[in-house]
Formats: structure tokens, sequence, C-alpha cells
């Protein structure tokens, strides 16, 4: 059912006049409507030679998660304007204001909309700031190991022979390290903290990515299209960044966004278990280890850090899977 | 000078260790892929490779693109051994021996367009300006039957055969004088084989190319070639002009080969019918490697290697009682 008609018109200018309808689906909510464009993917191609003749005007086919980019884009939103949209200091509080329920309770005012915790801080305010801890941690981690392990798996998997094997055997090494131990050991040696966090995960995280970016490199390398870069003449590390990566990279995407949603949750379960970040901290973990004492009169402490989670990690999970898709160029045409 | 071989090569080897164990791994045998072989190739011809599947046709050709380094031999190009090229010489190399392989769904990167698959061996090579890469991309569609247009596409966009078009205009890229086919046509349909195949001869006389096809389908290659190299097991048995070939066939299992094309007429006695299985490279037959199943087999065919013998002007095979 068309709903809207809006969309670009390269060669003339921004102004809206091809064609772009939205299907309405059952789970369109969730997963989300698929959208017609035409001519905003082969852009580039029409820049490439100007003059010449339309590129081929077939329909391309795009849905869009409405849920996963407006529970990131909430996400996003707080982050960067957290210090803005936060009506209170997240980490002063009034004990006059101690543990008030959110606005719409009775006895709510709506100077806290979603309350107070004990101290007389504001829970809206803390969890905004806490979308930054999160976020920090989370892509700190993903950036870390993701990195290490995409370089140890590309190269284990394109070199082969001894250099693989050892690669490997390190990883098997690696992952029977029990990583919570090495968390403890770390904390208690540099404190628990975020930048613990990162380190400890960012060390042990890279044979996961490390496994799956080498098998899929072993099975790239063995295609024509690698050898027919050798023949012209491409160096290893060209055949690796050009040819190898382009084609790994939406695994990749897929592993971090999933995990990236995995670590939210993962880094909210140490500060509950008071190995993370430490109060005064506002992270979302923490906020619900404190709030876990009070839940019998005080639900608004760990029912809103609860929700956040939720949305960060959906949102994470939702626009992952729509930019494996987005990136897959068979997927353009159907 | 314009009938002297471009490329040759000589007493060719390329033996695969098979080793044990994984770390400290000791060599027990070798596989003998490619053992001795010998051909040239003048220039604008074309040298057709023939054989069974396992013969060694396809690691020749991995051996001349430099893919792989002979154990032994040399491959002479311009009077010049390619294969004791060092890393410099070789990259300035690459670009007068391109190629083309079988299966045009793996040989072009999914994720590269049109455009940059065919402008890719420019770029690594730096022979041109941007403006001159694009118009040079434009003349190599051109060559191979395509729209400018077309090239911001991404190959899931085409056909086999219009791949396999891609594949050839890329190889076209560097000016190349040698390009290797490796069975360009086996993975197409037969109604779009006799386009590619009437578009590398058309290449080939108007860019006077010289061609190594290497193919297990001999009606492509004789279609294509003016010589002919017939290998078994990793030996060149026969070396002929092609008419001289398929018309007087010496060693015998270039006849049996012959004999099992299909005909038309079924009342067509067959000659020759070869029984049994290609021997393993890994223990090849004493002597002659195809003494086993060979009808004609005398008793020193089992001792004595048979080398190359010219039975007439080019016309080479390598039997004991045949020629």
């Amino acid at each position: 059912m068309p709903i809207s008609t809006l969309a670009f018109d390269i060669n003339k200018s921004w102004r809206l006049n091809a064609n772009y309808t939205v299907q309405e689906n059952v789970f369109g909510f969730l997963y989300g409507y698929e959208a017609d464009f035409q001519g905003l993917f082969n852009r580039k191609s029409y820049m490439f030679l100007k003059k010449g003749k339309k590129s081929s005007e077939k329909k391309l086919r795009v849905r869009i998660p409405y849920l996963g980019l407006g529970c990131l884009g909430l996400f996003f939103f707080t982050v960067i304007f957290a210090n803005v949209i936060s009506p209170h200091d997240p980490y002063e509080g009034d004990l006059a204001d101690s543990t008030l329920p959110p606005a719409w309770e009775e006895g709510g005012t709506t100077r806290f909309l979603l309350g107070t915790d004990m101290l007389g801080r504001d829970v809206l305010s803390r969890l905004i700031h806490g979308s930054r801890i999160s976020l920090l941690i989370s892509v700190g981690c993903i950036a870390f190991y993701g990195t290490l392990g995409v370089i140890l798996g590309l190269i284990s998997g394109f070199s082969g022979g001894r250099t693989d094997m050892i690669i490997m055997r390190l990883a098997d090494l690696w992952s029977s390290l029990p990583g919570i131990i090495l968390l403890f050991m770390l904390a208690a040696v540099y404190g628990p903290s975020a930048k613990t966090i990162i380190i400890t995960f960012g060390i042990m995280g890279w044979p996961y990515y490390g496994r799956i970016v080498r098998g899929e490199s072993l099975s790239l390398k063995e295609r024509d299209f690698v050898r027919l870069a050798r023949v012209a003449g491409c160096s290893n590390l060209r055949i690796m960044v050009s040819h190898v990566f382009p084609n790994i990279v939406n695994t990749v995407i897929i592993l971090a966004t999933i995990d990236i949603g995995g670590i939210i949750v993962l880094i909210a379960t140490l500060s509950f278990l008071g190995l993370g970040t430490q109060p005064p901290s506002c992270d979302w973990g923490l906020m619900l280890a404190e709030g876990r004492q009070y839940i019998t009169y005080a639900w608004w402490l760990v029912t809103f850090p609860g929700i956040a989670i939720v949305v960060a990690v959906l949102g994470f999970n939702l626009t992952g899977d729509w930019l494996r898709e987005l990136l897959d160029p068979k997927q353009k045409l159907r | 000078m314009k009938n002297d071989a471009i490329i040759s090569a000589h007493e060719l080897k390329k033996y695969y260790p098979v080793t044990k164990g994984t770390f400290f791994s000791r060599t027990v045998g070798y596989v003998k892929a490619v053992d001795s072989i010998s051909f040239k190739i003048k220039s604008g011809e074309t040298l057709g490779l023939v054989g069974e599947s396992g013969c060694g046709k396809s690691t020749t050709a991995n051996v001349m693109l430099g893919l792989e380094s002979p154990t032994s031999g040399q491959i002479m190009f311009d009077g010049r051994d390619i294969t004791r090229f060092s890393r410099q010489e070789r990259f300035d190399f690459r670009g007068n021996i391109q190629a083309v392989f079988q299966d045009p769904f793996r040989s072009l990167n999914p994720r590269k367009k049109v455009k940059q698959i065919i402008s890719e061996p420019l770029f690594i090579h730096k022979v041109s300006s941007r403006k001159e890469i694009s118009f040079r991309i434009i003349q190599l569609l051109d060559l191979v039957g395509f729209d400018p247009h077309q090239a911001g596409l991404y190959p899931h966009e085409f056909s086999g055969g219009q791949r396999q078009r891609i594949a050839i205009a890329r190889a076209l890229a560097l000016n190349p004088r040698v390009i290797i086919l490796d069975e360009p046509v086996s993975a197409l349909d037969v109604s779009i084989q006799a386009q590619i195949l009437n578009l590398l001869i058309d290449l080939q006389e108007r860019l006077h190319l010289t061609y190594l096809i290497i193919s297990h389908d001999l009606a492509v290659v004789e279609y294509v070639s003016t010589h002919i190299g017939v290998m078994y097991l990793g030996h060149l048995v026969e070396r002929a002009p092609s008419e001289a070939l398929y018309n007087n066939p010496i060693h015998p299992y270039t006849r049996a080969l012959l004999d099992s094309v299909p005909v038309a007429d079924p009342e067509d006695i067959k000659e020759i019918t070869l029984e049994g299985e290609v021997p393993s490279p890994l223990n090849p037959p004493t002597g002659c490697a195809f003494h086993p199943r060979c009808p004609l087999c005398e008793p020193r065919c089992s001792k004595e290697t048979p080398f190359m013998r010219e039975v007439a002007p080019e016309h080479a095979a390598a039997c004991h009682v045949c020629g």
C-alpha cells in the first residue's frame, strides 16, 4: 500500500520526484518496511558517465527498520546531547528528594520525570548520562578486539601454513583462559573501572573474530579473482585489503552489532557484580545493582535502567541485521 | 624475428611434495603434476593444451602465470627466462602475460563494480592518469561489446557469457602480448561458447595476441588453435599443428582422445577405446606413462621412457611404437 511519494532526482537537483512506496507488513514495525527506491543507489553510475544512457532502470528494494533505527537514534541522541537534555546533574541529589516516584505516580513531581533514587538523584538524568558509558565501553571493547581479531584472522587465513597454525593455536590457548578471572585480577591490580573492562575484553575477545575471519579468508583466497589479482601484480597486502576484506566486512559487521548488544548486557552484569564501573558512576548495570535493594517500594530504580538496556540492544541488533542486507550488493536487486 | 617463439617452455617441471606430520614435516614423495614438458608458441599463434582432468594442464597455466614457481625448467619470453625474475622484474613483467579463468562467477570480485574490476591492473601498475584510465575503461568495454554505461554495474547483474567478456576486458587492460586461457568456455552454455570463442579470435587478430588455451574440449581447441599439445599424466605426448593432429594423430592416446569425440553417425567405428583409469601421478607407471592403458603396448614401453621425436615438420610425438 503506497503511503508516500518521495525520492531523489540526481541529475537535476535534490528536488524529490521519483517513486518511493512503502509496503505495509504485519511485522513491519519490528523488521522494517519495504520501500522501492528508484535511482538512489545507482547514483554513482550516473556520476561516472553523465552523458551515457541511463543506467538500468531496475527497482531497488530496501527495507527500513524503523524500530531499530528509532532505538539507535534515541540512544545516540542521548549520547550526543546528554549535557543539554538531562534536566539535573546526574551525580548530585538532595536527600530531601529521596526516592520520589515517577511524575505520573502519586507523590511524583514533574521536576523528576522518572523519579529519584535513594540519594535524591534524578533517574532520567542518570539514564541519559549512562548511555555515554555504555557506548564508550561497548564500542571500545569491540573496536579493540574486533580490529585485533580481523587483522590476525586475515593474516592467519591468508598466509596459511605455519603462521596460520601458530595464530590459531594461540587463539585456542587464549579461549581457554577464563576472562572473568582475568578481569578479577586486573580489577584487583588496577581497580575496577571502564578502562579495566575495555582492556580485559579487548585482550580476551579476539579469537572469536579471528577464527571466523580466518575461515572466510581461507575460502576467499582460493577464489579465481584473488588469483587474477596476483596475475595483475597485486601485492599480498593489497589483495587482503581490497579483495578479501571487502568480502568479509559483512560478517564482521554482523558480529560486531550482535556483540555490541551482548557487551552492553555484559557491562551491566559486571557493574551489577561490582566488577565494573564504581559508584557514583551512572552506568545502567550499576543503577540496577543499586536499585535492587529498594525494589519492593521503588520499582522505578530497576525498571528504567532495564528498559534502557533493552532499547539499546534492540537498536543495535535490528540495525545490524539491516546493514548486513544493505551492504550486500546482491541483495539490492530482488 | 616475427617467426620466433614469443613464449616457450623448456623441460618445465612442477612437483608437489607430499608431506607427513604437521609442524616438523618431512617429504615422503612427490606428485609430478607437470613432468618435463616443452613447447613453443609463436607470436600471433594459439597453442591448445588438451588432456583429461588431472593431467597437469592447469598447473602448467599456473606456472606460466607465475602463480607457482616451477620445480625446474625455464619459461622464455622474448629471450628472457621469466622464472628467474626478481620481485620487481616480475611485477614489471606482469602486464605481458594475462589470464582468463574458467568460472566467470568466481573470477570477478562480487564487491567491485565492472569499472573497478577492469581498471585494477591499470591502477596497480600506475600506467596512466585517472582521466586516461576512464577512457581506457570505455575503450576496453567497447572492445568486448559493452556500452560505457554498464561500467557502474556489479558482476552479479550480468550473465555468465557477459561476465566472461568482462574478464577478457580485464585481461586486456595492460595490453598483454600473451593471454593464458584456462578453460575459458567450459563453464558456459554451448550457445554462449561460440560467441566467446569468436570474440577471442577476433581480438587475437585485432590486437595481435598470442594465446595458450587450455581445455578438455577438443572441439573448442580445434576451433581456436593453430597448434595443439596433448598432455597425459604431466607429460606432453604429442605436439602438432592443429590440422595435422586431427588428420594424422600419431600417439595412441591422441587417437583415443579423438575417437572419443561423439560423432553424428553411429556407424563410424571407434578404433581405440581406452579402458581403466588415469594412474595416480603420485606413483606413475615406469617407462611410458601411458603403457598400462595403451592398446599398442610393447615390452620396452614399460621400461624406457619415450622422448619426443619429430615425425613431420613441427609434428612430434613421444611413442616408441608409432611414428
